[in-house]
């Protein structure tokens, strides 16, 4: 298989195949020895890159992979080279397009609403308060949009990932 | 000795003081919300004991039910920890009217240091320097003006019967002191029930320096030195160090000396800590005393050996302290590292999960206190704070070298945590310079340092592999790694011939 991986501002091509049990793998053309176990099931692993060791647990979301490993955490954004090849013919622009929300990213109590429907916002602006953890967070705006419909009222318990304010 | 202590609290704090009881013999009880049921505190306890609902207004705060576990377990002691129950007098004449022993101060201490303003005042006058400022709780903005332009603005407001940032106003001119007082006092009122201000003169770039006392029933009260613990965000502490870089010997006597006259004349016994501002001439000034068993009271274990919550149990037993002030010694430098539940990346907002894995550095120089383990649940009802990272070196350079690869092998997932942060304070130069203030992380966020790490592109290539991989593996699962059905499968043997279950060579 042939993938496309960014990491930040840098890509990498990486060809993975399996012969005889064994890992054949390429990375930007250039063949590296692979030596990949399970520390933990399902994706705890150490991985020995041309015998240079690595731990780290990867963890998939809809769209990306986290990579945890050394105290830090990565976020590498995957693809198939052939699905990567056909979005570009076909012309797709990734994300864009697509409704815009504000989702509460954990379960907790809405204190307050900072914006009104049909407001125009800016990024970095406040538009609900969440209280969680007996702290209040304010999650602000990741991009410039207008206000199309507010899901909830003040004083609300909401879920992870319950959808909060439509954008336009 | 008691033979039997009840511990108030959960997680970190009630395992760590469970640990102490252990090791002095002393049989453990403790109390559990509904979610708590599987929390470590409930697993290590010797009792457990089913106190309400999730929410801590229902269990952990409910002063009754936990006097009546006291009763039907015949505990003879209270441990409150921190939070919760620890600073309110009312719990702890409760539990010395019951007849038991609160292992904390006396209710009408934690009543004379829980109210900032009378503290100010018994404080100052025992000849303890303190924070320059009003004496007694402002009463119109004329007054307040002319006050603030005796001790030269800016100058804080703060409200007498609060902490934790509540009811705080910065005013650096008198046409803001109107709007400022007038939403002190509203803040105050509706988050302490009191709405008396103070004012105090706004230090701009303060140290926060605290001192560790230890006072027994019988007059005799010691310092174990200072804890720095200028790394706060929102109020919070985030990393406390031992010693601090501004605080030399004789700044420490000193300190310590003024910490020691602060407990006396309060009447302190227990555990306590007594926290000071200090200026960028290194003059320090008495702020508030903590009394309760504080979050980084490891960080001063680790440098002294002394372990403060057995010296709670035996002060807490009448007995005397078990060391002279002589007998104190300092000897290297340590660090502590808060764990928080949390994502430094998007605005530090809390996260909550089940932990998937969890793996703790260990080696030479580390400590952990935590309540965590696989398989264990992180909850919105709780503080984030999930566990302490502690690092001990003999100089503070070896701490923070320690710190770096501890954080390194600290594996948590499940839920996010503020890890990778910790790592970048312990490169930033200022912090290893030890040039910093109450305001360093909010100056750094400013400059986007701390969150936006650039220093490790050289695996960003690793990463890629890891995901690719990852995905490789994940379409080719059925036919490698479910080994069961597919006893042929050419992965199985290899895996075999390696006596690990490999993937390549």
């Amino acid at each position: 298989m042939k993938y496309i991986a960014k990491v930040k501002e840098k890509t990498f091509k990486i060809e993975i195949e399996e012969k005889n049990g064994k890992l054949e793998v390429k990375l930007n053309g250039n063949p590296v020895s692979i030596d990949l176990i399970e520390v933990k099931p399902p994706n705890f692993l150490s991985l020995l890159v041309n015998n240079q060791s690595f731990d780290a647990e990867i963890l998939k979301n809809s769209q990306c992979y986290w990579v945890s490993m050394r105290g830090e955490r990565f976020e590498c954004q995957l693809e198939d080279e052939k699905v990567s090849k056909l979005k570009e013919l076909s012309g797709y622009e990734s994300r864009e397009g697509i409704q815009r929300e504000l989702k509460s990213p954990m379960p907790g109590l809405v204190v307050a609403i900072e914006v009104k429907e049909g407001q125009e916002v800016k990024p970095g602006q406040g538009l609900v308060i969440v209280e969680a953890m007996k702290m209040e967070n304010e999650l602000k705006a990741g991009f410039k949009g207008k206000v199309k419909n507010i899901r909830v009222k003040q004083g609300k318990a909401v879920e992870k990932n319950e959808v909060l304010i439509v954008f336009e | 000795m008691f033979r039997k202590i009840l511990i108030a609290n959960r997680a970190e704090i009630a395992v760590r003081i469970i640990r102490a009881c252990r090791e002095m013999g002393i049989k453990a009880v403790a109390v559990f919300s509904e979610i708590d049921r599987k929390a470590l505190h409930v697993r290590l306890a010797d009792e457990a004991y089913f106190i309400g609902p999730s929410p801590s207004s229902e269990s952990y705060l409910v002063m009754e039910k936990l006097i009546q576990v006291a009763r039907k377990s015949k505990a003879e002691a209270i441990h409150p920890g921190y939070g919760f129950l620890a600073e309110n007098p009312k719990f702890a004449k409760m539990v010395e009217d019951e007849g038991l022993v609160f292992l904390g101060p006396p209710s009408f201490s934690i009543e004379l240091l829980g109210d900032k303003m009378r503290a100010r005042k018994t404080i100052s006058q025992s000849g303890v320097p303190i924070v320059p400022g009003a004496e007694k709780a402002i009463e119109s903005e004329e007054e307040a003006i002319k006050t603030a332009g005796k001790i030269g603005f800016p100058v804080l407001l703060k409200a007498a019967g609060g902490g934790g940032g509540k009811g705080m106003r910065i005013v650096r001119d008198k046409s803001q002191m109107k709007e400022a007082l007038r939403g002190a006092s509203f803040e105050a009122k509706s988050a302490f029930a009191d709405e008396r201000i103070y004012m105090e003169k706004y230090l701009e770039r303060p140290r926060h320096v605290e001192i560790q006392i230890l006072a027994d029933q019988h007059g005799n009260v010691i310092h174990l030195g200072e804890r720095e613990c200028s790394i706060q965000r929102r109020h919070q502490k985030v990393i406390e160090e031992s010693p601090s870089t501004v605080v030399d010997e004789e700044m420490r006597k000193k300190m310590g000396q003024a910490a020691v006259k602060a407990a006396k004349v309060s009447g302190y016994v227990s555990a306590g800590t007594m926290e000071f501002l200090v200026d960028e001439n290194r003059n320090f000034y008495f702020l508030e005393s903590n009394t309760r068993l504080q979050v980084e009271h490891p960080v001063t274990e680790l440098v002294t050996g002394v372990d403060i919550v057995k010296e709670q149990f035996r002060i807490g037993a009448g007995e005397k302290l078990s060391y002279k002030q002589q007998d104190i010694r300092w000897k290297g430098a340590a660090l502590e590292c808060r764990i928080y539940a949390e994502d430094p990346t998007n605005n530090f907002l809390p996260s909550v999960g089940k932990i998937i894995t969890y793996e703790e550095p260990s080696g030479p120089g580390v400590r952990i206190d935590s309540g965590l383990y696989e398989g264990c649940e992180v909850s919105l009802y709780y503080d984030p704070l999930i566990s302490k990272l502690l690092t001990w070196g003999n100089t503070r350079d070896e701490a923070v070298q320690r710190m770096k690869r501890a954080l390194s092998e600290y594996h948590i997932s499940g839920i996010i945590t503020n890890i990778p942060f910790h790592q970048r304070v312990m490169e930033n130069q200022r912090f290893l310079k030890g040039d910093i203030s109450t305001h360093f992380i909010d100056e750094e966020l400013e400059k986007k340092n701390l969150i936006f790490d650039t220093d490790h592109d050289e695996l960003y290539e690793i990463v890629a592999l890891f995901s690719a991989l990852t995905d490789f593996k994940d379409k080719k699962k059925t036919k490698f790694l479910k080994g069961k059905k597919e006893e042929k499968s050419l992965w199985k043997i290899e895996g075999r011939k390696a006596g690990l279950r490999r993937f390549g060579y």
